[in-house]
């Protein structure tokens, strides 16, 4: 590519520096009879319990009765277990009395309006799951149809009775086939209070999904009182519901629907989590997880009994049948643990399923400050992490409450290394304020001045550099609405055709900045707020002109143009200033959790393991403020990297776990779903 | 589901047109139609019926779309109920009845004060909705006939089509009590419906639960038991505890999904209001004045006017004859004849009385006599006070020592005088024997008590006493109380 020639014609100290992408692991292959250990044996039930063993077994695994001769079992179509005997006056009828009082009175219609009510109670008449109506009424804006997730709701809603593990490979979307599956069974009335169970960390991001694609709009239970009034629809974490506040609330309230994301925190039937979702009363359940077990294979047992109890029989039992003596990863009598597995378990990999994303190239440009820049940059930097930071902890002594000025100053560290304009901004904002004495409100006005009196812009500079060599749409996201306003000015003045593309912008208003970015404009400006929804997957090429301290911002930020439609190869640029906080942040992003290359939908995963309840910009922020009054902020991000690595190491490792899923996979989904219609090209958002 | 649609706004004064598979629709801006557009959002619309054809600025719609929805909302709060007058489509002639009952030889159908009337046909829609894992929804319609003459006749039935055509009355109501009773009728049959249909499926879903209930049962034991071989630690107690509670908990969980509720929701009300006519069917003798049988004769007003027996639905041209009086059988296909009384019978029904040779039938009390097996109408018979038996004239009689009436089978005559007395006033003249004698000539044997004629008493020589020839031979010397000395 012609930007190798940017690189050279750089200072010494700039250089663009390729990321090698990761590749999915290939399908596993398959015997030419068909699905390795997919061969049918015979088989039968036990009379007593109606475990399902092979016909040679001559003792129940189960309960442990003697199995007479295969000739000699009768067949087997009543069980031992009977449920009490049915009285139909049980069966509940009712009448609904004010429908029925409603006739009675009233003008008498038109027989033709009566007819055609009578024509529209028939057609509202519920077909059976063939059909999903759930695809009628998603936000067409922002939801992308995949055949393989429709295969996976139609399956677990016709087959598996809505109770089922959803074990798709990372970023195939389970999140999008629980939510097609939730609203599918809303619609339908079959539910109508839903919790969802999750990490701390990806409650809002559920809570955006579903409303954005699903329209669904769940409410986060943090505390006793978000749960007054019943609502239907709730997201807790995992330590919310084992808690005793919300938890004790959700363990008494049945509740229709239960899905629990990243379900392998379910893994050890000791703990309390375990035990606090499994006595949730519940109708029909969602297990999530690509990685249903870690260590061992008892732990897909323990997950797979919050699901169906029994199905894998005693946990005794299950390791002297199932599980191999010397490894206890590896599982053994394999067909047939994989068919009891397909009773409830359903898994789509990427390389069997029709999700075709182009290849993604990433690359970092390694730009350095200007010196007067530098100097600045310097001088700002002394000023926040000395006077500011001391007036920071004055407050925190006085009133406890320290936050308000820290979250000024990170945000103000952020814009300094977004623009001059935008620290200009935020540096007279913050001398306007009461929270600093005056005389160092006085110098943060003396800052704003330099700021604005900066002749140099090196990272714009490098956008231009970027444009001049590369022949083709560009879009730049920036964190703060000044620069992009500042970088917009910059490049018209320099006769390129820009749209600025933000959330103070009204629906109307986006529509028609993405046509004229799809026009005549080359490049399209865009906020973290204005790329929700954005579908601009004509443009292959992406530059992250500053970086928001939460790595799912960026992913989604680069989801923008990495998605169905695209045709030609992802290119994406990060700007890295040397010497600032944002390259140490970008260093980490890119080498420690190797954010930039890995297989879609990883970051989730390795983030889960990083922290568990707090959030990736939390926690940076948290080490950000340790290394500033321990005057060591490149020790405290070490060893955040560090945590980072031990994260990304731990997921390596349950990856070899997810090998071993891959054999216990029953048919995927997708497979039986071959009729389904492709996905539409034109689709928008949200996609993996 | 298009064309629906497409009626739909037609009706509302809108455009429908189908653009190459897309029905681009245009709501007018005021009436009706605007409400509906608001509702949608939008007074134009683009709509599609397949998911694979949704893109931008097409909504699609199907079952359970927010389209779909907002039309059945829109609908439902229009169309709840509706009254139709249908037309009168038959006459009530003699020659409709001709295929329907034939009249006996020499007999000919008459009709008798004819009359107009309206019957009604209450059309419920109901939804009926199983739910139990799944949901599945039914719409059932019940029609409860209401008709003069009958009971109200209950069924599963659609109204016709053409309902659109005939004229609506916006203003017309069954009074409320009938309403009402329709409505409950209506009530029952789609409960009772529902409730089989309900049971059907519930039994389909407990034969699918029951391997987990078996595997739930086994698994929940099997652990339990476990735990109880083992050291019974306080631990492993509290675990027994936690287990039993999990396992009610999932045996529950199974119970309720196994469990079909059933929700009927009465939808709609169309009230059929359908054209009558009453008149009385009577069969006349040859030699009668034959009814002209076109023009409705109008009914008499007195009260007495014997009542209709003949309603035609003049919709349908169905008649609805009552049953034959006598023998409670259907009247329609059989030859009918009609007794003195008015009765419409069938003509085996029919007898003519052996007296007076009128006709009559069971339903005005004619019967055969109990003597002679003749057929006698109410006039000339006459039920015997002894056995309550109903005999003709000529088999009642009088008993010649009480005095009262008694028929035929009843009054005996005396074996020694020959008068003919009742069953009171006659006496069996000896055990096994036949003969009766009247009181006046029967005497007790004062050895055997039985009753004896006079006139073959034997007086015993010893004691003096008169005695039946078996008491005293007339060999003997002396009766069998007094004994041979």
């Amino acid at each position: 590519m012609a930007l190798r020639d940017v690189a050279a014609r750089a200072t010494p100290g700039e250089r663009f520096e390729w990321l090698e992408t990761e590749r999915p692991r290939r399908a596993r292959e398959a015997p030419a009879e068909g699905r390795p250990g997919a061969r049918a044996e015979p088989a039968r039930r036990c009379p007593r319990c109606g475990w399902l063993d092979a016909l040679t077994e001559r003792e129940c695994f189960r309960c442990g009765l003697e199995l007479p001769h295969p000739d000699a079992l009768p067949a087997l179509d009543e069980p031992a277990y009977q449920l009490p005997a049915r009285a139909i006056e049980a069966l509940e009828v009712t009448v609904a009395g004010a429908a029925r009082d409603a006739l009675l009175h009233g003008v008498n219609a038109d027989p033709r309006d009566w007819l055609l009510r009578r024509r529209s109670a028939d057609l509202g008449i519920l077909p059976g799951f063939d059909t999903l109506l759930v695809l009628g009424q998603v936000n067409p804006e922002t939801f992308q149809r995949y055949a393989h997730q429709q295969a996976v709701a139609r399956k677990a809603l016709r087959e598996l009775g809505g109770t089922a593990l959803l074990a798709d490979e990372t970023g195939l979307g389970k999140t999008i086939e629980a939510g097609l599956i939730a609203k599918e069974l809303l619609l339908r009335g079959l539910v109508r209070s839903v919790l969802v169970v999750v990490p701390a960390s990806l409650a809002l991001q559920w809570r955006e999904e579903m409303s954005q694609k699903f329209g669904l709009e769940f409410l986060v239970a943090r505390a006793p009182a978000d749960l007054v009034g019943e609502p239907p629809l709730v997201i807790a974490s995992y330590s919310a519901v084992r808690g005793e506040g919300v938890g004790r609330l959700l363990r008494e309230r049945p509740v229709d629907l239960l899905i629990c994301d990243e379900a392998h925190h379910l893994k050890n039937r000791g703990t309390k989590q375990y035990r606090a979702v499994a006595r949730i009363r519940k109708k029909y359940t969602l297990l999530l997880s690509a990685t249903p077990f870690h260590n061992r294979l008892v732990e897909l047992k323990n997950l797979l009994d919050v699901l169906k109890p029994g199905l894998l029989g005693s946990t005794r039992a299950f390791n002297k049948q199932y599980v191999d003596e010397k490894d206890p990863r590896r599982p053994r009598n394999l067909h047939h643990l994989r068919a009891l597995l397909g009773e409830v378990m359903i898994r789509n990999r990427r390389t069997e399923v029709a999700v075709k994303l182009p290849p993604r190239r990433a690359a970092t440009y390694h730009v350095e400050l200007h010196p007067d820049e530098q100097a600045f940059y310097d001088d700002l930097t002394e000023l926040i992490q000395g006077e500011v930071r001391a007036r920071a902890a004055e407050i925190e002594r006085e009133h406890g409450r320290p936050m308000a000025v820290v979250l000024s100053l990170i945000n103000l560290q952020r814009e300094l290394c977004s623009s001059p304009r935008a620290v200009g901004k935020a540096l007279r904002r913050l001398a306007g304020g009461e929270l600093l004495p005056p005389s160092i409100n006085d110098k943060l006005l003396a800052l704003a001045g330099r700021a604005d009196a900066l002749e140099h812009w090196r990272k714009a500079q490098a956008v231009d550099e970027v444009l001049e060599r590369y022949e083709g749409k560009l879009v730049v996201f920036c964190e703060f609405r000044a620069t992009i306003a500042s970088l917009a000015e910059r490049l018209e003045a320099r006769g390129i055709t820009v749209q600025p593309f933000h959330g103070g912008m009204t629906a109307e208003e986006k529509h028609r900045a993405i046509e004229r970015f799809r026009g005549e404009a080359r490049v399209l400006i865009a906020s973290r707020a204005g790329a929700e929804g954005l579908n601009v997957q004509f443009c292959s090429t992406v530059l992250n002109f500053d970086l928001p301290w939460n790595p799912m911002v960026v992913e989604q930020r680069i989801g923008r143009v990495h998605r169905l439609g695209q045709q030609n190869t992802v290119v994406v640029f990060n700007l890295s200033v040397k010497g600032t906080i944002e390259a140490r942040i970008l260093e980490l992003l890119t080498h420690k959790l190797r954010l930039f290359t890995a297989v879609l939908g990883e970051v989730d995963l390795i983030l889960g393991a990083l922290h568990g309840e707090r959030g990736f910009e939390d926690l940076l922020r948290e080490a950000w403020l340790a290394g500033a009054v321990q005057g060591d902020l490149d020790a405290a991000l070490d060893r955040f990297g560090r945590e980072l690595e031990r994260a990304r190491g731990e997921y390596d490792h349950i990856k070899e776990a997810e090998a071993v899923v891959d054999e216990l996979t029953p048919a995927p989904a997708v497979e039986e779903a071959a009729a389904a219609p492709p996905p539409s090209a034109d689709g928008n958002g949200g996609g993996p | 589901m298009k064309g629906f649609v497409a009626d739909v706004v037609t009706r509302l004064g809108g455009e429908a047109r189908d653009e190459d598979g897309v029905l681009a629709v245009r709501l007018p801006a005021e009436g009706p139609g605007d409400e509906l557009a608001r509702r949608l959002g939008q007074h134009e619309l683009r709509l599609v019926f397949e998911p694979t054809r949704i893109g931008p600025g097409v909504d699609l719609v199907a079952p359970g779309s927010h389209v779909l929805r907002e039309l059945e909302d829109f609908l439902s709060g229009r169309a709840r109920r509706a009254w139709v007058e249908a037309p009168a489509q038959h006459k009530l002639t003699l020659k409709a009845l001709s295929g329907v009952v034939r009249p006996a030889k020499g007999a000919a159908l008459a009709l008798e004060g004819r009359a107009a009337a309206a019957g009604h046909d209450v059309h419920v829609v109901y939804r009926v909705r199983y739910r139990s894992l799944d949901r599945c929804d039914e719409v059932e319609t019940v029609r409860v006939r209401l008709r003069p003459l009958a009971e109200p006749e209950v069924s599963l039935a659609e109204p016709p089509d053409e309902v659109v055509d005939w004229e609506a009355r916006p203003r017309k109501h069954l009074p409320a009590e009938e309403l009402e009773a329709a409505l409950a009728l209506a009530d029952e049959a789609v409960v009772t419906r529902a409730r089989a249909e309900g049971a059907r499926r519930e039994d389909e879903g407990r034969r699918k639960a029951s391997r987990e209930l078996s595997r739930l049962h086994a698994y929940y034991a099997g652990q339990i038991a476990d735990l109880e071989r083992s050291r019974r630690t306080e631990q492993a107690l509290t675990r027994i505890e936690e287990l039993e509670d999990e396992r009610a908990l999932r045996l529950h969980e199974l119970a309720t999904t196994t469990h079909v509720r059933v929700e009927v929701e009465p939808l709609q009300l169309l009230v059929v209001e359908v054209p009558l006519a009453t008149a009385r069917l009577v069969v006349r003798r040859r030699g009668e004045a034959p009814d002209d049988g076109d023009e409705a004769a109008p009914a008499p007003s007195d009260d007495t006017a014997p009542p209709p027996n003949l309603v035609l639905d003049r919709l349908e041209g169905t008649l609805l004859l009552p049953p034959c009086p006598a023998c409670e059988g259907a009247l329609a296909g059989q030859t009918v004849d009609g007794c003195a009384s008015g009765h419409l019978v069938h003509q085996r029904c029919l007898d003519r009385c052996g007296r007076c040779e009128r006709f009559a039938c069971a339903a005005c009390g004619a019967r055969a006599c109990a003597a002679c097996g003749q057929a006698t109408c109410p006039g000339c018979a006459t039920a015997c006070p002894a056995c309550e038996r109903s005999v003709c004239a000529d088999h009642t009689g009088a008993c010649a020592i009480c005095g009262k009436a008694a028929c035929a089978v009843c009054l005996r005559a005396c074996a020694e005088c020959g008068v003919t007395v009742c069953e009171t006033d006659g006496h069996l003249a000896a055990e096994g024997s036949r003969a009766v004698l009247c009181t006046r000539c029967a005497v007790p044997c004062p050895g055997c008590k039985t009753a004896t004629s006079y006139k073959e008493l034997v007086r015993c020589a010893t004691c003096g006493r008169k005695f039946c020839p078996t008491c005293h031979p007339r060999s003997a010397a002396a009766c069998v109380l007094c004994g041979p000395t």
